[in-house]
This record gives structure tokens, sequence and C-alpha cells, in this order.
């Protein structure tokens, strides 16, 4: 190893082992958990246990249970669903911004980046909260919406906790996520081509079709990568915005730590995320490598 | 009738004058350039005839159709860019037919140009590459067959050389020749190198600050530039400061500073008393050592200052008595030889009195 090598590895090395640590050393934990028994009033079963009665080793049960019950795929289900609806309201949203940002003036593009980014300044609680407030029953949106419903001779319906409520935080959360990596990819992308489409007969559409769209796919697939996976382990939105009957893997996880005391169940959810979610960013990635 | 006419057209952009109320007409068939320093409005003139911008004032015609409310899309005019902009996310073969996919061909249709374009730009082989995976002449190949498969009646070419190096550039501009004899195709060229547009054109247009300054076979433009401009941006020339002292028919006879009695062919509009610039092309200038050009009008004794070896010609800069530096271009035609004269040589120089122009001020 020469000199200069040696150097490379001596500045990556800590931090690359922090992050290492850090992510290998909680998913062991967390997977020797969920093949843990529960402990009498919460926690984990001692591995070893004089008690040739009482539960220790290691098991697959929680598993099983997991397929026993439809309702835990179902939830599941409904979170990934949850997920990709929000990513591709995200997407739609989001590329008409990040287009019109990548297109205007250099000078001006920077202060509009930074209006996109605006609402992180804000205490995240806070800005859910603030949804509460405008869904809520009162609310100038309630009355109108219902009002409307009203003179159409419908029964007035409740916006807070509901999925659309759900849906509506998570899209509005996570929306600069998704504007800014296709900005990013956008800016980059060369007028002269665009240009040489139209002059080859390219219609508006056909240019977006063939053109602006394929090159832009990097930077689709890495924004809704961002929306994606932070979705679909969220629970804070679904908790305090949502409705009986929109529970998200998240707020599961969280009810089996907290609530049911049940920590090897609560790990088994959490390992199945993880999985579910490094398949897809390694498809994402695959994908990416294809079109980059 | 011409093919393209461009009828007084003038476009602003802010303060600048982009385009200051220019006409030409450009015939079926023509390879035309139009050439002058960047900022001159060439570019501009180009665009607005590909679509993309559209004048202030006056018209652009097409086989005598005003293109006024044609977009880019749907003219019958294609570019090839500077930089050549191939999508670099498509093939070789599915840029070349990018065209032809937009608008309504059948498969077979374009199978069949596609193959046709394949050979005549010598890419046979390369149809499934991606545009980096290529080198500048092809990449050069594969833009030209790009914009010239839905076989256009005229072809735009923005400074479409500017990125090829000067072997591969003097290879291209035979190709280029040669294309646009064989299709018959009319070229509109846009360029800020006059070697370039002289090998190439069959007329020149020469552009400055948003006018034009001179239309014209490149020989004439070469041999008889209308101004100053042209005859300084289309070749060298020696330019010296001089005022008429007498104007005859055919004959004008000029006081240079520091050099004494010219002289030069008349000018029609050259007055007695008009101060101006007195221009001659280096080739033009002879230098001898003894008196060999005593039978020119104008001939002078300098020193030789410096020698630019370029392999088939030299430079020489001679000093004359008073100051004046004139250009000599003579031909290296004695092999082996750097220079026909050494640096502080002492030599005559002189040129014929029908060579040179005096432009008035």
């Amino acid at each position: 190893m020469t000199e200069r090598c040696r150097e490379k590895y001596l500045v990556a090395g800590p931090p690359f082992l922090f992050l290492l640590l850090m992510l290998a050393v909680p998913c062991v934990i967390t997977l020797i958990a969920s093949m843990s028994y529960p402990g009498e009033f919460g926690g984990l079963a001692p591995f070893i246990s004089k008690d040739t009665h009482a539960l220790h080793g290691l098991t697959l049960e929680t598993y099983l249970f997991f397929f026993s019950d439809f309702i835990y795929t179902e939830i599941f289900i409904k979170s990934i669903l949850m997920a990709a609806g929000t990513t591709l309201i995200c997407l739609m949203m989001a590329y008409p911004v990040a287009l019109l940002i990548a297109r205007s003036p250099k000078k001006r593009r920077n202060m509009l980046v930074l209006l996109v980014i605006l609402p992180f300044a804000s205490n995240f609680l806070i800005r859910i909260y603030a949804w509460m407030i405008i869904l809520g029953p009162q609310s100038a949106l309630s009355r109108l919406v219902n009002g409307i419903l009203h003179m159409f001779g419908q029964a007035p319906v409740h916006l807070l906790f509901s999925s659309a409520a759900v849906l509506t935080a998570l899209v509005y959360v996570h929306l600069p996520f998704m504007v800014l990596p296709l900005y990013t990819n956008l800016e980059k992308h060369d007028p002269a081509l665009l240009d040489a489409a139209q002059d080859l007969g390219a219609n508006a559409w056909q240019r977006f079709c063939q053109v602006t769209f394929p090159l832009s796919l990097p930077g689709v697939f890495a924004g809704s990568a961002l929306v994606f996976i932070p979705v679909l382990g969220v629970f804070a939105i679904p908790e305090i915005l949502g409705g009986t009957g929109d529970m998200m893997i998240g707020n599961l996880i969280k009810e089996q730590f907290l609530v049911a005391r049940d920590w090897p169940f609560g790990a088994t959810l959490s390992v199945m995320l993880t999985t579910i979610l490094l398949l897809i960013a390694w498809l994402t990635s695959k994908a990416g490598a294809i079109h980059a | 009738m011409a093919q393209l006419e461009i009828r007084n057209v003038t476009r602003r952009f802010g303060d600048l004058l982009a385009l200051d109320d220019v006409c030409l007409k450009i015939e079926t068939g023509e390879f035309f350039t139009l050439l002058g320093p960047s900022g001159c409005g060439k570019t501009t003139l180009l665009r607005m005839i590909a679509g993309f911008d559209a004048p202030d004032s006056g018209q652009i015609l097409l086989d005598g159709k005003d293109l006024a409310d044609t977009p880019p899309e749907k003219r019958p005019v294609h570019t090839v860019f500077q930089s050549y902009a191939l999508f670099p996310h498509m093939t070789v073969a599915e840029n070349i037919t990018f065209a032809l996919r937009m608008g309504h061909f059948t498969q077979s249709e374009i199978s069949a140009r596609l193959h046709a374009s394949i050979e005549q730009m010598r890419l046979t082989g390369k149809t499934c590459k991606y545009p980096h995976e290529l080198s500048g002449g092809e990449k050069q190949r594969v833009a030209l067959a790009r914009s010239l498969i839905k076989r256009p009646g005229l072809l735009l070419l923005d400074e479409s050389l500017a990125a090829l190096d000067a072997r591969l550039r003097e290879e291209v501009q035979v190709e280029l020749i040669n294309l646009q004899s064989e299709l018959g195709i009319t070229f509109v060229f846009v360029t800020h190198a006059q070697t370039e547009a002289l090998a190439l054109s069959h007329r020149i247009a020469v552009m400055n600050q948003g006018r034009l300054e001179q239309v014209d076979e490149p020989s004439k433009l070469y041999g008889f530039p209308r101004n100053r401009f042209v005859a300084g941006f289309v070749g060298h020339i020696n330019q010296l400061g001089a005022q008429v002292l007498e104007s005859t028919p055919g004959r004008l006879r000029l006081s240079v500073p520091g050099m004494g009695d010219i002289v030069a062919p008349a000018q029609a509009s050259s007055l007695t008393g008009q101060a101006g610039i007195f221009s001659i092309r280096p080739e033009q200038v002879r230098i001898g050592i003894h008196d060999e050009l005593a039978g020119l009008k104008n001939h002078f004794s300098g020193k030789i200052q410096s020698v630019l070896y370029q392999g088939d010609v030299s430079v020489y800069r001679t000093k004359l008595a008073d100051g004046v530096i004139i250009e000599a271009l003579l031909p290296n035609s004695a092999p082996g030889r750097a220079r026909l004269f050494e640096i502080d040589d002492t030599v005559k120089i002189g040129w014929r009195h029908d060579a040179g122009i005096f432009f008035h001020d």
C-alpha cells in the first residue's frame, strides 16, 4: 500500500467505521430481538435461563405470527400503496416546479430553490399540527367543502382524521425532497438538445417525452427514493392526522414497542420493513444505472 | 425566384442592434456562408431562419412564402448545431431517424432511409453506438445525417466545424462540398473562420455589427473587398494611412507618411485631397536584394525585421526607413531552406501599380 493510499484510508476510515457501526450494530440487535421471546414485563426474555420451563433462545415464532394474521400484511400493503401514491403525487407536482426553476434565469434560480426548502426552517410537528387546524371541522376549508356538498344535497364530510388528510400532509412534507434532485438534474440539460428536437420536427409534447423526461430519469429515481423510503417508515403524520383505519407500518412498530410491549414482534416488523426498503433501493439504483 | 429571401430584417436585444435592415437572397443549391466576428449577428440571422428567433421588423421568405407564422418544428429547414446537440440517450440510429419518428413515416420507409444514410455517411457498424462512444468526426457525420434524413430544402450549419481539430476539419470541408453538390440542397453556413468560408462557399456574406458589409463570391471578396472591414477581416492585409495627391482616370497618386508617394489603382469615388487607407495583400508585395524591383512603380528600401516560417510560405515583416512595417508573403519553393532573406538583411520591397486598394474615410 502506497503512502497516498494509506492516507486516504486514514482520512475516510473513521467516518466510514462510524457509519458502519451505527448501521450494522442496530441491525444485528434488531435481528436478534426479532428472534427472541418477549420478556414477562416487556423487553426481551433472557437468552439463557436456569428455569428450564421459561422461554429462552432463538425462535422464528414472530415471523410465523406475522404471516398467520393477514392484517399485518394488509397494513404493509396499505403503507406501500400510500408511499407509492405520495411518491407519484410528489413527482407530478414537483416536476413542473423543478422544470420552472431550471428554466428560469440563472440569477433567480438560487432564490427559487431557497423558497422550496424554506418550510424546513419551521418545526416538522408544528407544520403537521398546522394541517390539523387547516383541515379541522371549524376551518374555513372544511366549511367551504361542506357548504358546497350541502348545495348539492350531499352529506358533510370530515377532512381531518382521514386517509386524504394523511396523504395531503405526506405530500406536503416530502415535496421538497422530490423537487431538489429533479431540479439538480434538469438544470444540467443542454438547451441545444431541445432546439435540435424542435428543429427536427418535435412538438412541445414530443420534446418532453423524447428528450426532457428520458434525460431526467436519474433525477426521477433519486427523488422517488428520497420520498418513498421515509414515507414508508413515517408514524407521526398518520398518528396526528389519520383516522383509526390509517395505521401505517411506522405506527404498527411503535405500538408493538410502546403499547403492546411486544419487542420481538416490533423488531420483526422493523426487519421486514428494512428488507423491503433495501430491496426497493437496490431496484432503484439498478434502474438508475441503466438510464445514467 | 430566390429560395430564401431575407427582407429588411431588423432585430434588437435591448440597446444592441443585432441585425440592422438586412436584405439577402439565397438561390437554390447554393453553398452560402454568413461570415463575421462573434457578435456580428450571423447566428441571430441563422436562428431566425430556423425559427428560434423572430425579426422585430422585416420578413423571411422561403420559396416565396413568409415564415413568420411557421414554428421551427414545421419549417422545412434543418440545422446542424455548433456542438452537434446529439441526443445522448439515443443510439446513432435513433438520433438519425429522430425527425422521421416525429413525423408520419412508415417503419419500412424509416429503415430504408436510415440504411441509405448510414451508407452515405460512412457510419456502418456504428448504428447501435451512443454519441459518447463516437469520435469527433463521427459525431459530425451523425449530426449531418440526422439533419438531412428528412431531405430538407435548406440546411443550416452553425459553426459546425468549430469543434473539430485542424486536420479533420480540412477532411470534413471536402466532404461537405461533395455532399452539398451531390444532394443539391441549399446550405447556409455560419462561421467566423474566413479560410473555412473561402474554401467552402459559392457566395459569402460578410457581416459586422448587424449589417451586411459585402455579399460576393470568395475570390471577389478577397480580391476586391468593398471596404476596410472586409479587407481586414477576410485574409491578411497591410493597411497604410494615405492621402490622395492626384486622381486621374484609372490611377491614383497617394501620399503615405513615412513612404512618400505611391501609385494605386483608382476608385471611382476617390477625389484629390481625400484621406483614407491604402491596403495591399502580403502576397502582392515582392522582396528583392538588388534592383530587380526597379521596374515597379512602387518600391522602397527597408530591413527585414522578422520572419514567420510556416512551411509552405514565410511571412516577412520589413521595416522601412521611417518605421512603416510592410508584411510580405513568399512561397518557400526551394525545399530545405527556411527563409529566403535573413533578419536584418537590407532589402527592396515593391508592388505593381495596379495592386492594392484605396479606401477613403
